[in-house]
């Protein structure tokens, strides 16, 4: 039988990396943070060569959990995995990475293969067809994690993946007159390992591998950061910045991507943060209700923080991804961590007190209250 | 891109000789000025040289590949010199000793001056016509330390350099700065300031006060100093699409009104 002219077009280069996927908009190569849920807000994915900013929330615990799933993702899909903490043992964050849900899509094309020997009669033009798409199971665009499990130590080990803690920091750093000698000991770091692992865009391998770079908490006090001060407390410190550039000028000539996150509520100094947000590419902000009033307020209480996106990647367009909205909120579940749209509850109670609400009373002349009762709301 | 000159009052064979303009934005996006312009320059056979601190050469080929110029036929034919600024001032700070030292010099941006001189006038030779000077992102050289002043001066020296002698007439100065927040960033502000004062025109994108929206993406105001030409500030909304922008009189988009 002739075949038709309708078929569905196939690209010859399809996904030659694994974990990765081309972006719908402009065609840039895009990797999972390791959050299905992120992913899909910030226009599919985090692009390769670019650098992603998290500022941290008042205890940084939900910004270590995202750097933790984005750690996982490297080990899920078998990226390479540079991991750089100050504040913590980078050894404890490896050890702590989330396990991750095995729906074993193994068994169910197997269930499959004697329907598929069957001639189909009706749709025969889909017989050529796989029946579901194999081959992309192990290497998938974004997994699910379960909190309550950590990954198994063969899994993380398989990766490899390179650590530096604060002792190594402390020891290897040498004095440099430009740069914070910590950051300039990281970037050389990140330099040597794009190197061992042929990263770089200008080399050509046979099995093409992304890295990924995860560095938490950059620019807390344990990286000798005051926050954009010269320690004397007048001058300004351009480290910071001067490190953004200097690791964008890295990402950009080599097939790695980079999350960072940086405690921006600890700078003082008015339009710091907003520089250090232009070095970057993707700009997300969190901010846990954790201690703060918001906490026991009834409208947010189905969530654990705001998420805000900052900033999104111009890539190779005009345009960066456009969402609906800028403003999320996450929440933590047992097994799960997921980001929402941030959505008010309804408001149902009789007695429901909204802050707007407060002026009406104050118009009632209240001399001639003395009852305790609380208003009603049918008084005028 | 054809709405964008009618919004900064541009013909289409307009060659703004000796013009200084002054490319701004605050809380939106206004890189798409700079891809205007870099190809409304390069598609009327002006000699262009570029100079990008801020984004790679590859970002910069997809953009004008999109709005219907190769970067790398006009590199070719000398029309466009590239000067990867990001690399050089970034390879600074790495470990690999860079070959151009004096120019990314910590204290002092003579060298960098320099080296855009030696395109200049390469470019100049080669065309026998006046080139347009773009820099791309003058915010990054102050987030990398260097001071308000030692800026504004290299855009004096910049000003200077296109009114210089070697033809007929001058060459055009493209500055784009961002600016931040709401004028939180005080140095940013007062360089932009300054470098506003050099120039016969100045764009300012900003995004909504209302915060953001997916169908309005900002609004643009457009100054300018010759007070020969009537309008002489217009301010307008607008919407980025993927090859081009939608300007609207403020509240008129299609997506209000529709």
């Amino acid at each position: 039988m002739a075949t038709t002219s309708f078929q569905k077009k196939a690209r010859v280069k399809i996904n030659q990396i694994p974990g990765t996927k081309p972006s719908l908009f402009n065609n840039q190569l895009l990797i999972s943070s390791g959050v299905p849920s992120l992913d899909n807000i910030i226009g599919g994915g985090l692009a390769v060569g670019t650098v992603c900013l998290i500022e941290e929330d008042v205890y940084g615990s939900y910004s270590r959990l995202l750097l933790k799933y984005f750690s996982a993702e490297a080990a899920m899909t078998g990226h390479s995995l540079l991991l750089a903490s100050a504040d913590q043992d980078p050894q404890l964050i490896v050890k702590e990475l989330p396990g991750p849900i095995l729906d074993d899509p193994g068994d169910v094309t197997k269930g499959n293969t004697p329907e598929q020997s069957e001639n189909m009669k009706i749709a025969w033009r889909y017989q050529h067809l796989p029946a579901s798409q194999a081959g992309h199971s192990s290497s998938k665009f974004g997994h699910y994690y379960d909190l309550t499990k950590v990954m198994e130590p063969q899994l993380i080990s398989s990766v490899n993946p390179a650590l530096v803690g604060i002792e190594e920091l402390e020891r290897e750093c040498k004095e440099c007159k430009d740069l914070n000698p910590k950051y300039k000991y990281l970037l050389k770091r990140i330099e040597e390992e794009i190197d061992r692992g042929h990263f770089s865009t200008t080399e050509q391998t046979d099995k093409r591998s992304i890295l990924r770079i995860a560095v938490h908490s950059l620019g807390s006090p344990l990286w000798d950061e005051c926050g954009g001060l010269a320690s004397n407390q007048e001058d300004l410190d351009y480290s910071l910045p001067r490190f953004l550039l200097a690791l964008r000028v890295l990402m950009r000539s080599a097939f790695a991507v980079c999350m960072i996150t940086i405690p921006t509520h600890l700078f003082q100094i008015p339009g710091y943060v907003g520089r250090l947000r232009k070095m970057c590419d993707t700009v997300l902000h969190m901010d846990s209700f954790a201690g703060s009033d918001k906490e026991k307020n009834p409208a947010f209480k189905e969530y654990h923080g705001l998420f805000n996106i900052v900033q999104l990647p111009r890539l190779n367009s005009l345009l960066c991804h456009m969402p609906d909205t800028l403003d999320f909120a996450f929440k933590l579940r047992r097994k799960k961590f997921t980001i929402e749209k941030l959505h008010l509850p309804p408001e149902l109670s009789e007695t429901a007190n909204r802050n707007q609400e407060d002026p009406v009373p104050h118009l009632q002349p209240s001399t001639a209250i003395c009852s305790t009762t609380k208003p009603n709301k049918l008084d005028f | 891109m054809e709405d964008v000159n009618n919004v900064l009052d541009i013909a289409k064979d307009d060659n703004l000789y000796g013009e200084v303009i002054t490319l701004a934005d605050s809380t939106a996006d206004g890189t798409f000025l700079i891809h205007h312009f870099l190809s409304f320059f390069l598609g009327n056979n002006r000699p262009v040289c570029f100079v990008s601190l801020s984004q790679s050469f590859g970002h910069h080929k997809s953009v004008c590949q999109k709005l219907g110029v190769s970067l790398t036929q006009k590199i070719e034919s000398s029309h466009l010199n590239f000067f990867d600024g990001l690399k050089v001032f970034g390879n600074r700070f790495l470990d690999t000793q860079p070959e151009n030292v004096d120019i990314s010099n910590t204290t002092s941006l003579q060298g960098f001056y320099k080296a855009i001189k030696t395109n200049y006038e390469d470019l100049q030779d080669k065309n026998k016509a006046p080139p347009v000077v773009i820099v791309d992102s003058l915010d990054v050289l102050l987030n990398i330390g260097y001071q308000v002043k030692e800026i504004s001066a290299f855009v004096q020296y910049l000003c200077h350099l296109i009114s210089g002698p070697g033809c007929d007439a001058r060459g055009t100065l493209i500055t784009f700065l961002s600016i931040g927040e709401n004028g939180l960033d005080e140095e940013a502000s007062l360089l932009w300031r300054s470098v506003v004062h050099m120039s016969n025109m100045d764009v300012l994108v900003s995004g909504l006060e209302s915060g953001y929206c997916k169908d309005v993406h900002g609004k643009i105001e457009v100054k300018r100093r010759n007070l020969l030409k009537k309008n002489s500030q217009k301010t307008m909304q607008f919407k980025v699409n993927d090859k081009s922008v939608n300007f609207f009189a403020s509240g008129m988009s299609r997506a209000v009104l529709g």
